[in-house]
């Protein structure tokens, strides 16, 4: 008995050859078989860690497939995972059921949400390289934090702005500290190498009273409208340095929060990033 | 000479049509010719790795097979045992999913890779049982 089947391949080389590559088509090897091909999209908003979008393909079994995504630029096969110097880490891959093909996006850093790291602080009592901030026998502490780089225009919509401010000892008292937060009202505030609580402070403040939780822990200052005081400064650029003092607002005996430098500013602009997918499914059968 | 060839279209669309989307297939075009597709099973320890390879045969499943390129291979994975969701390859996961398996991290050296006569796959079991996943691959037999 012959070897029957049907055999198509490439122009200019012969059906005897026993190279693969010159095959278009061989009965004895299946081929994808052609089920959908379509298109999608994702928005992703300001704060976004996962997003997923969802397309059926009515197959009733996982199919094989591909996908590739666009991102106003250049078209990627998926999955992609692309992470950047600055810190940003988001990955896009696709799956899929016996129902769909999903696309999805997850990002380690919230969309359009940066941290900054301390890079200097000062304690009126302790010296540079410490916070602390509240009563202690009687005395008033007061402290700063400052933080380079921040990647902010005057003109951006921001959304929030908090410093969350990280305390590894407290107060013996047990009652709240409490406290009250302005910035440096200073184009590009300098390090702490002098003494820096004597600078000019900004017309906004937050107040608030701060409870002594478990430590090590770290309480929230909205910032954002001394952030805004700052940032619309005519002198301001992105990339310059801020600096929040906070000061003692009557707190009871022994009622403070302390730390070195580990506190961090968080900075949520507006805004959104759509991205575009073409899916192909095949009818054939994975699962 | 005439252009001989073979054309199949796609329901409602026209044999004379000059758009490649609207064939099934078309000898004027490449296509993907599956030369082999399997399920595996792979076992993996608890924080462990495990590293599956597939070495390839001719259609007479026992004579190894060497190619003269390295071909195309495409791999679906059931990250999660049982969950009737499998992700297209590669994996470097950071999501929760990475607390069952990963093919690699963000940390961790991809250690996968297709070669001429195989092509393996290195799962990472992060969770502290042992686990079994699938993977589905094929591989195109005249792309490379």
């Amino acid at each position: 008995m012959g070897d029957w089947g049907i055999k198509v391949t490439k122009t200019g080389k012969g059906v005897t050859s026993t190279d693969l590559r010159d095959l278009l088509m061989h009965s004895n090897y299946s081929m994808f078989k052609y089920h959908l091909d379509t298109t999608t999209s994702m928005t992703i908003n300001a704060g976004d860690t996962s997003k997923t979008v969802t397309v059926a393909h009515g197959l009733g079994y996982v199919p094989a497939f591909i996908a590739y995504f666009n991102d106003g630029s250049y078209n990627s096969l998926l999955p992609q995972r692309r992470s950047f110097y600055t810190g940003e880490d988001e990955h896009i891959f696709a799956t899929a059921d016996a129902t769909n093909i999903y696309i999805k996006w997850r990002s380690i850093v919230p969309y359009l949400r940066s941290t900054y790291d301390c890079d200097d602080a000062y304690s009126n009592i302790l010296g540079r390289n410490y916070t602390a901030v509240g009563n202690s026998n009687g005395t008033g502490l007061d402290c700063a934090n400052r933080f380079v780089g921040i990647a902010v225009t005057g003109s951006e919509t921001i959304t929030s702005a908090t410093l969350d401010f990280y305390v590894s000892s407290k107060g013996a008292s047990g009652s709240n500290t409490k406290l009250k937060t302005h910035g440096f009202d200073e184009d590009n505030t300098g390090d702490f190498g002098s003494y820096p609580l004597g600078r000019t402070l900004t017309s906004a403040y937050t107040s608030q009273e701060q409870n002594p939780s478990s430590t090590p822990f770290s309480f929230g200052i909205n910032v954002l409208s001394i952030l805004n005081e700052i940032r619309q400064r005519s002198g301001w650029s992105s990339g310059n340095a801020m600096g929040f003092m906070s000061v003692n607002n009557g707190s009871p005996n022994n009622a403070f929060l302390a730390d070195y430098t580990s506190s961090t500013l968080v900075i949520q602009k507006a805004g959104s990033l759509t991205y575009n997918f073409r899916i192909l499914v095949f009818k054939d059968k994975i699962a | 000479m005439a252009d001989w060839g073979i054309k199949v279209s796609k329901p409602t669309k026209s044999i004379t049509s000059s758009n490649p989307g609207d064939y099934v297939f078309n000898s004027k075009f490449g296509s993907a010719i599956v030369y082999k597709d399997a399920e595996v099973s792979v076992t993996i320890n608890a924080s462990s790795s495990t590293k599956s390879t597939v070495n390839y045969y001719y259609p007479d499943g026992s004579t190894p097979l060497t190619f003269d390129y390295y071909p195309v291979v495409l791999i679906f994975a059931e990250l999660v045992p049982g969950s009737g969701e499998w992700y297209l390859s590669p994996f470097s996961l950071y999501e929760d999913i990475d607390t069952f398996v990963s093919a690699g991290t963000y940390s961790t050296p991809f250690y996968s890779s297709v070669e001429k006569s195989k092509f393996f796959i290195t799962f990472y079991n992060r969770t502290g049982s042992q686990i079994t996943i699938k993977y589905h691959y094929y591989i195109f037999a005249n792309l490379g």
